[in-house]
């Protein structure tokens, strides 16, 4: 405990040689006012949906497209503001005992509205007593961009799934989410292609990978990371994302 | 699975939005609650919660004007207002991190984020619910302060492999601490660790050695948690707590000030900090705590006249080091003080207090003749028996004629204080700060920590210290303390530094004095 930086205490911050305008910083401060903005317009959404169901399948999808949108805009923006965090070194990571059930049972239940929506059928195909350590809030976020992805992409059922692979010190949770769409495309199955930017053809980012990659490599334990995986020709004939967490 | 208690349960909702209120509640009773209350503000919730007793809290954050969820949750907690069977849940459509951060410390049983839709309120209350049905009846034990029972209750629920054991391990872990069963704690803390590196079995191994005396060994774990996460707040609290016990003030200073920088809406971490800094001298560090102290303590149950005083006084203090923060700083102070009589109860003696401090500032902006004025009026009610006052506000009065550079009356007055509290060293340790010289013995001991903009109390130091060699000799570990100061007020001090000449004068004297020592000794 000589030097300076191994105790953990520095009086100095990061800022301080920053005098000029930071433009991340109002970035971020500007995603999170968009991000507040578009949960109430979800509440108010969801309370409109409630109000008055939707008459004919037209307006069914109509709920759906903005159920959708909404949902999508919200999910990115959480994600921008956490990898925002996650560089400047300030996301916090809390990683505890939890249920599995209960994280996808919580994603379900917040999701619920745009699968009705869109008529997508869930399977949930996980033990009620499995458990594992990891941070709730932050692979919750992971499983909502996935689903939310999915049921843009899905025809009309997922599957989530979760089970323990491994023993002794290679124990990992194994977490899956399987839909029965075309799949991910070829250049998103090789792990390079999940870095930000590598993919300027298209209107996606891979902002969703991105994080989820990030989110996977802040839980470890004797060494190991997390990771995350897509695979073709699942088990309901589409893609498949795995998020494996030791 | 689904919780069937619904209809027995006492719900207290509370927002200010009638139409959150009421969507809440119409979820509620969805659910099948039936006996659900509302309140509008956070006054009104804690009166409620005061009249009854609930089983759950549906609290939302923002309740406009007034307390805040937090806040709200502050007080209950602060006063023991909130059970342990009560679950709090706290709602919020804004997720700062500086607010969940700062609501983190007073640990609500969970955070809903909205939107809120009745699955996901279903969702989590079915959750929440049949964790506390199980574990109820260690709630119940910790309500009656059964603290033998409470731990029974636990190692049963642990032992039979619950679902709630990991729950049931870190209230076991604490019952431990409190009752000091340390060793029972320890084997529980390394049990959980053996399996993962969780932050709370960390903290709490390290509360083990702390309890047990082994500071060093509790300084080393916590700093290593904290460097692995840096957001662990608790991490902080202990070791602040460790480095009290250690006695390293400077230390202390440098773990809380990280603290604040982290979670900058503790009220109460930015009041040590403030604390501390006075201690040690840093009125720089003091002042900018004490003011976002008196800011974030409004609507807080911890708000205190004291904070109020305590940031105007720094700020008219800060005129001696630097004008320009003292300048930005006073401005606040003087808008602080007047609104004292809005959120205080006034007696003449906080009158005279408020009325006293604010002459230091008027005089350290240069208003004279409107701090003489102010200093004049408070004369004429307190008259020339300050007696009856306290030691502050009679300390607050010198301040006030020093700042106006009324130099031998301030003088006098401190002369007779002095007089007054010769014994008591609680009072010396607050009138060193306006003497040359510390007279007590808890201020000669701390005086040596270099603050750079405060170069004049090593030099108290140091003449201290040649005062006592001068009455009863040399003594070695005063002589090196006096070179290591000087050597260290000689790095800062400028040759334009009010303090200069008396550095130089210093120097001359400790030179003299190690001088006539090594010449006595040769002629032994």
């Amino acid at each position: 405990m000589s030097s300076e930086n191994s105790n953990g205490i520095n009086k100095g911050s990061k800022n301080d040689r920053d005098t000029g305008l930071d433009f991340s910083l109002v970035l971020a401060s500007s995603v999170h006012d968009m991000k507040n903005s578009v949960g109430m317009l979800l509440n108010s959404l969801e309370d409109v949906i409630n109000s008055t169901p939707a008459q004919n399948q037209e307006q069914r999808c109509q709920f759906g497209v903005l159920q959708y949108e909404a949902s999508r805009i919200n999910s990115e923006l959480i994600q921008l503001l956490s990898i925002y965090r996650m560089q400047n070194n300030r996301m916090p990571v809390h990683v505890d005992e939890h249920f599995v059930i209960d994280l996808f049972e919580e994603q379900l239940a917040r999701n619920y509205m745009l699968f009705e929506t869109r008529g997508v059928h869930v399977d949930l195909d996980c033990d009620a007593d499995l458990n594992w350590f990891f941070d709730s809030d932050l692979i919750g976020s992971v499983v909502h961009n996935v689903l939310v992805n999915c049921a843009r992409y899905t025809h009309k059922a997922l599957r989530l799934n979760a089970e323990l692979e491994g023993q002794g010190k290679n124990r990992v949770l194994c977490i899956s989410i399987a839909d029965d769409g075309r799949g991910y495309p070829a250049a998103m199955l090789t792990a390079e292609a999940a870095s930000i930017g590598m993919d300027n053809s298209g209107d996606n980012t891979h902002l969703g990978l991105f994080f989820a990659r990030k989110v996977a490599q802040m839980h470890c334990q004797h060494g190991t990371c997390g990771r995350i995986q897509l695979e073709n020709n699942g088990p309901l004939g589409g893609g498949v994302f795995k998020l494996y967490l030791p | 699975m689904a919780y069937d208690g619904y209809s027995q349960l006492k719900v207290l909702v509370i927002d200010d939005f009638d139409n959150f209120r009421m969507t809440i509640c119409r979820m509620l009773q969805e659910l099948g609650v039936e006996d659900v209350e509302t309140a509008v503000n956070g006054a009104q919730a804690v009166r409620f919660s005061r009249r009854r007793s609930f089983d759950m809290i549906l609290c939302d954050y923002n309740l406009g004007s007034g307390k805040n969820g937090q806040q709200v949750l502050e007080e209950l907690r602060v006063n023991k207002i909130l059970k342990h069977r009560c679950l709090f849940v706290l709602i919020s459509a804004e997720t700062s991190r500086s607010m969940i951060m700062a609501t983190y410390d007073y640990e609500p049983d969970a955070y809903l984020t909205k939107p809120i839709t009745s699955n996901i309120l279903r969702q989590r209350l079915d959750r929440l619910l049949r964790q506390r049905q199980e574990l109820l009846p260690i709630y119940d034990a910790l309500d009656e302060d059964a603290l033998d029972k409470a731990i029974n209750l636990c190692r049963t629920c642990i032992d039979s492999d619950s679902r709630y054991t990991s729950q049931c391990q870190k209230l076991l872990g604490n019952l431990y601490l409190q009752t000091g069963a340390h060793a029972e704690a320890e084997t529980l803390y390394r049990k959980v660790l053996e399996v993962r590196a969780l932050d709370w079995a960390q903290v709490g191994l390290a509360k083990v050695k702390q309890a047990q005396g082994e500071f060093q060994m509790a300084d080393k774990w916590l700093r290593e948690i904290i460097v692995n996460n840096p957001l662990c707040m608790q991490a902080y609290d202990v070791l602040a707590e460790n480095c009290k016990k250690l006695g390293d003030d400077d230390q202390l200073q440098t773990v809380l000030h990280r603290a604040v920088e982290i979670s900058p809406m503790s009220l109460v971490r930015q009041l040590h900090l403030a604390q501390t800094a006075v201690d040690n001298n840093d009125l720089i560090t003091a002042a900018n705590a004490w003011r976002r102290a008196v800011r974030l303590g409004q609507f807080s149950c911890r708000d205190n006249l004291e904070n109020h005083l305590n940031f105007a006084r720094t700020a008219a203090a800060l005129f001696n080091e630097d004008v320009q923060l003292a300048q930005d700083l006073s401005r606040d102070a003087l808008r602080v003080l007047s609104e004292i009589p809005q959120r205080f109860e006034m007696t003449s003696e906080v009158e005279a207090q408020a009325l006293l401090v604010e002459s230091q500032v008027l005089a350290g902006q240069g208003q004279k003749s409107k701090a003489e004025e102010i200093l004049r009026e408070v004369e004429s009610t307190v008259g020339e028996e300050p007696a009856g006052l306290s030691i502050d506000t009679q300390l607050d009065q010198v301040v006030a004629l020093k700042a106006l550079k009324k130099d031998i009356p301030a003088k006098k007055r401190l002369d007779d204080i002095i007089e007054r509290y010769r014994e008591d060293e609680k009072a010396l340790v607050k009138i060193d700060r306006l003497l040359e010289e510390p007279l007590s013995e808890h201020n000669r001991k701390q005086a040596k920590r270099l603050f750079p903009n405060h170069l004049g109390v090593h030099l108290n130091l140091v003449q201290a210290l040649l005062g006592e060699m001068e009455e009863f000799g040399r003594d070695e570990g005063y002589m090196d303390l006096c070179l290591a100061t000087l050597k260290k007020v000689g790095c800062r001090v400028t040759t334009g530094h009010a303090q200069y000449k008396r550095y130089l004068q210093l120097q001359d004297k400790v030179k003299n004095l190690g001088l006539k020592q090594e010449g006595t000794r040769d002629v032994e």
